[in-house]
């Protein structure tokens, strides 16, 4: 008796108890039971809808789609129940992949970064973030200095109603007369002597004759943006798709060591040592403009 | 937008709802990606590192080809800038490149291309490895076309020179199969080849390629390829685009066609030529699985036709055949590392200027008109004739545009100068010996592209219209226009507004259109711009049926040609097509010659005195006219 009220006030006996009772009440798991809700679908159809360019699926294509999800379903279900899950390479992959997007997440990488915290990686990178020398220039072209000597007037003329295009006289050139660039840019197509003459020049005043590499040109630069560090707000979108990719490297580095722990690896039975984290990603990121 | 699709789907079946929080959204399946591409873009760029989501890519169609943004770029300009770029170029994910010791991943030739302080090393997992390498400028975009065959194969089994797997999930990496694939190399394609058909039955469970079995692997490697052109594209800046080799060869007549994507919304995987056998076969396959209401063009462009034994360019019979053809065949590769294919060169040549940069005919004899650009262009208009007699609406099948390429295995696109040329098949020709046993090759050439700016929208609809020229290897500029008019374009006032918009604004054709209604004589306005060695000579040259009768003419024009004004950097000129007749088809294009610069085996030769190729006479110590070559102008009436 004094044993049984000792039990019945043991919490181990309660949670054993509760979980028995919970087993007993639970519906018995149905293995034939393949379930889809209509939501499911729904969002089905509107992902297909939106691969075909339409604004809704007729009638047979809805149907097409959910009879492929329910075979869809089947086949899963049947997969796993003959356990084509296991040693799958792909499978793995997928999982492996799953486990390093749970980690980032884990690690607070998938918080939007203050912009303190922005701030701060901006100010330990500063030296990363400058922008380079550049001129903005509009130009007329001739092929010999006496022609483009005589363009002068005309190019006055044409500047006085329009300052900032490039004036409609002079010999065809087949590339841009309104060209932008760094000095090295200048260098590449026009030659070196032509960007160090353009990158001398008074913004806003026609020059006398300039010669390139195609010929001469009368040149008016109407920007010269002097390479300097960048502000913070400048670059702000760029420094901030950096940190995040930083952030992510470190949560899932971090992620790793911890788990390297809980685990005695070997190689042909020679334990590891020293293990360091190699720098991986869930999703490979490297910025793009294209999003 | 595609890379939001790929995290939201990855992460639905997680059922860890902090997850999607990186998503902003609920993570419904596909519905979220409008918030998301507008949202906070922090997480969401690119898809998988190494792995197999190929499933997952499918399901990422809704990226709808439109520009990213309405903001035009800085150097946005409506009469159009020229844009380099490389349509033709291998990484290890080929299977022959592989085994020519190249270990560079597309997003090593991506960066390549766009990055002239790159260092990219050439054949990194040959037994004696080649050099670092960096290109001298930049490419303003590029397309990886690594062959659809095999693609399982290197991606299933490769390894860095380190000896790390490209892809560490793999099944097979230990397998003696994948063992002797790597032991393969440095050698000759056919046992690279062999070797890695054996993987693919491995991969296959004892199928060939084209099984359906077999597609998870390759859509795994095509994802790797797909990622790369996401995360190399910079708008304004570089363009790749997603592409692929479609590698089919009848008894040793090379009949390739590059396959060009205009967005990220292509097929699951690539359609290989042992799926897809003939090329109509793969067009009427792209026609059910690259839809343009999905965001889907494509374009495919034959290269080697030099090497094809006059099979390249066949006119299939047929209304529809011929349609298709004209559809997806807009350009054609006039030159590459493995020769030129502008025109016959062989015996009684009626224009001795093709002879350039050719291969000889393997087992000698005189190479076949058939396997020419400039042949199969007057084909096209030959056919469209007799189309218009049998009372047909007439299409010219063979309206191609002119595009160059490298073809280049190592992953370096672009790398065409000749004092810098490393070869282009890895270990095998990483040496000056190496090249010089190959003497008959070259380092290939580049496309210059006509677009209002540098975004993937703009480069393809200009690879589209074939507003395009090749060079064999330097950035000389040319634009080519037709006119109705008699004004004058290259004069000192260039017939007010400037040029080009004063041609432009006059209803000029460019390169790759077709003329408008006839009025008289057309007029034709070439204008270009020298890279660093002066021109020689231009030649417009015409192919027109007049009278009932097919005539061809080279009509050359140099520094003392009336009409033309000609610098040391710039030359300009107009001529007026007096013989033409508006009741027959014609064709005109341009080819520009610089002046004589060393050939790349000047530089080898120098390096390497005493090979063979070298000998005083009849050796390969020579100079070479490199030149470009614009799309045609059609007259179809």
């Amino acid at each position: 008796m004094r044993l049984l009220s000792r039990l019945l006030r043991d919490p181990l006996v309660h949670f054993a108890v509760a979980g028995g009772l919970l087993f007993a009440l639970a519906p018995a798991v149905d293995d034939s039971r393949v379930s889809v809700s209509r939501g499911y679908l729904q969002s089905l159809h509107a992902a297909q809808a939106r691969r075909l360019g339409v604004p809704k699926l007729s009638l047979e294509r809805a149907a097409e789609v959910d009879r492929r999800a329910l075979e869809d379903e089947v086949l899963y279900r049947e997969a796993v129940r003959l356990g084509l899950d296991r040693d799958d390479g792909l499978v793995r992959e997928h999982l492996i992949q799953k486990m390093l997007l749970l980690a980032e997440d884990l690690g607070g990488a998938s918080r939007e970064p203050t912009r303190d915290e922005v701030k701060g990686y901006f100010e330990r990178t500063r030296d990363r973030w400058r922008d380079d020398e550049r001129v903005h220039l509009v130009h007329v072209f001739a092929t010999r200095r006496e022609l483009a000597e005589t363009l002068t007037d005309a190019v006055h003329a044409a500047d006085a109603a329009h300052p900032d295009l490039a004036p409609p006289v002079g010999e065809a050139f087949a590339r841009s007369r309104d060209v932008r660039g760094s000095r090295e840019d200048f260098a590449a197509s026009y030659g070196d002597r032509f960007a160090d003459a353009v990158f001398a020049l008074e913004p806003g005043q026609w020059s006398a004759p300039l010669e390139s590499r195609f010929g001469w040109h009368l040149v008016k630069v109407l920007q010269h943006a002097a390479g300097a560090q960048a502000s913070f707000d400048e670059v702000y979108d760029r420094v901030r798709l950096e940190y995040a990719i930083v952030h992510r490297h470190e949560a899932i580095a971090h992620f790793l060591e911890q788990a390297f722990h809980r685990y005695r690896v070997d190689i042909d039975g020679a334990p590891l040592r020293g293990y360091e984290p190699t720098e991986r990603l869930a999703l490979r990121t490297t910025p793009s403009q294209e999003d | 937008m595609r890379a939001v699709l790929v995290i939201a789907l990855l992460a639905v079946p997680l059922g860890a709802a902090s997850v999607l929080a990186a998503c902003g959204s609920n993570g419904a399946n596909g519905s979220t990606s409008n918030d998301a591409a507008t949202g906070d873009g922090t997480t969401v760029e690119g898809s998988t590192d190494d792995a197999g989501d190929g499933a997952v890519a499918t399901e990422s169609g809704g990226e709808s080809g439109q520009d990213a943004g309405p903001a035009k770029c800085a150097d946005f300009n409506p009469d159009k800038n020229v844009y380099w770029g490389d349509l033709h170029t291998h990484t290890a994910l080929s299977g022959d490149a592989y085994g020519w010791g190249n270990r560079n991943f597309p997003h090593d030739a991506y960066r390549f291309a766009s990055d002239p302080t790159a260092k990219t090393p050439i054949a990194a997992g040959a037994p004696t490895p080649g050099p670092l390498v960096s290109i001298d400028r930049a490419l303003d975009w590029d397309a990886v076309t690594d062959h659809s065959e095999w693609l399982g194969a290197t991606w299933g089994c490769g390894q860095f020179p380190d000896g790390g797997d490209f892809n560490p999930s793999s099944p097979y990496v230990g397998s003696t199969q994948c063992q002797d694939y790597r032991d393969s190399g440095s050698g000759a394609v056919g046992p690279i080849i062999a070797a890695a058909q054996q993987v693919i039955k491995l991969e296959c469970d004892g199928g060939g390629e084209g099984d359906p079995s077999c597609r998870v692997f390759t859509a795994s490697a095509w994802q790797v390829e797909i990622q790369a052109a996401h995360d190399a594209y910079q708008r304004c800046t570089f363009t790749p685009l997603v592409a692929y080799e479609w590698t089919k060869a009848v008894s040793g007549s090379t009949l390739h066609q590059n396959v060009i994507f205009s967005s990220e919304s292509v097929p699951q995987v690539p359609l290989d030529s042992a799926e897809y056998t003939t090329t109509t076969d793969l067009w009427n396959g792209l026609d059910q699985m690259c839809v343009a209401d999905a965001g889907c063009e494509v374009l495919t462009i034959p290269h080697n036709a030099n090497l094809s034994n006059g099979l390249a360019y066949q006119i299939p019979a047929g209304v529809g055949a011929r349609d298709q053809m004209n559809r997806y065949q807009r350009l054609t590769e006039i030159h590459q590392h493995k020769g030129n294919s502008e025109c016959y060169a062989g015996d009684a040549a009626p224009d001795p200027t093709c002879n350039f940069e050719h291969v000889p005919v393997a087992g000698g004899g005189s190479e076949f008109p058939q396997n020419f650009v400039r042949h199969a262009l007057s084909d096209g208009i030959v056919a469209y004739q007799a189309m218009r007699d049998a009372g047909e609406t007439p299409t010219d099948p063979m309206q191609m545009g002119i595009v160059g390429a490298t073809d280049d295995h190592n992953g370096i696109p672009g790398y065409v100068k000749e004092d810098t040329w490393q070869g282009h098949v890895g270990s095998t020709d990483d040496t000056p010996a190496g090249r010089l046993r190959s003497w008959y090759h070259n380092p290939g050439g580049i496309t210059g592209a006509w677009a209002e700016q540098n975004t993937r929208e703009a480069i393809f609809a200009a690879l589209k219209r074939r507003e395009t020229f090749a060079t064999s290897g330097p950035r000389m500029v040319v634009r080519f226009y037709e006119v109705w008019n008699t004004t004058d374009y290259c004069g000192a006032d260039g017939g007010g507004g400037g040029f080009p918009a004063n041609v432009i604004a006059a209803g000029g054709v460019p390169m790759g259109g077709t003329m408008a209604a006839a009025a008289g004589s057309p007029r034709f306005v070439v204008n270009a711009l020298k890279d660093e060695t002066d021109f020689a000579e231009v030649d417009i040259i015409r192919a027109a049926i007049v009278a009932g009768a097919f005539t061809e003419t080279v009509n050359r024009f140099t520094s003392t040609s009336p009409g033309s004004v000609w610098s040391g950097g710039s030359v300009c000129l107009q001529w007026t097509d007096s013989g033409f007749d508006a009741t027959g088809p014609a064709f005109y294009y341009v080819r520009v010659l610089q002046q004589p610069t060393w050939r790349w085996s000047h530089y080898d030769c120098q390096l390497d005195p005493t090979a063979p190729e070298c000998a005083a006479d009849g050796g390969v110590d020579v100079m070479i006219q490199e030149r470009a070559w614009t799309s045609p102008i059609w007259w179809l009436p």
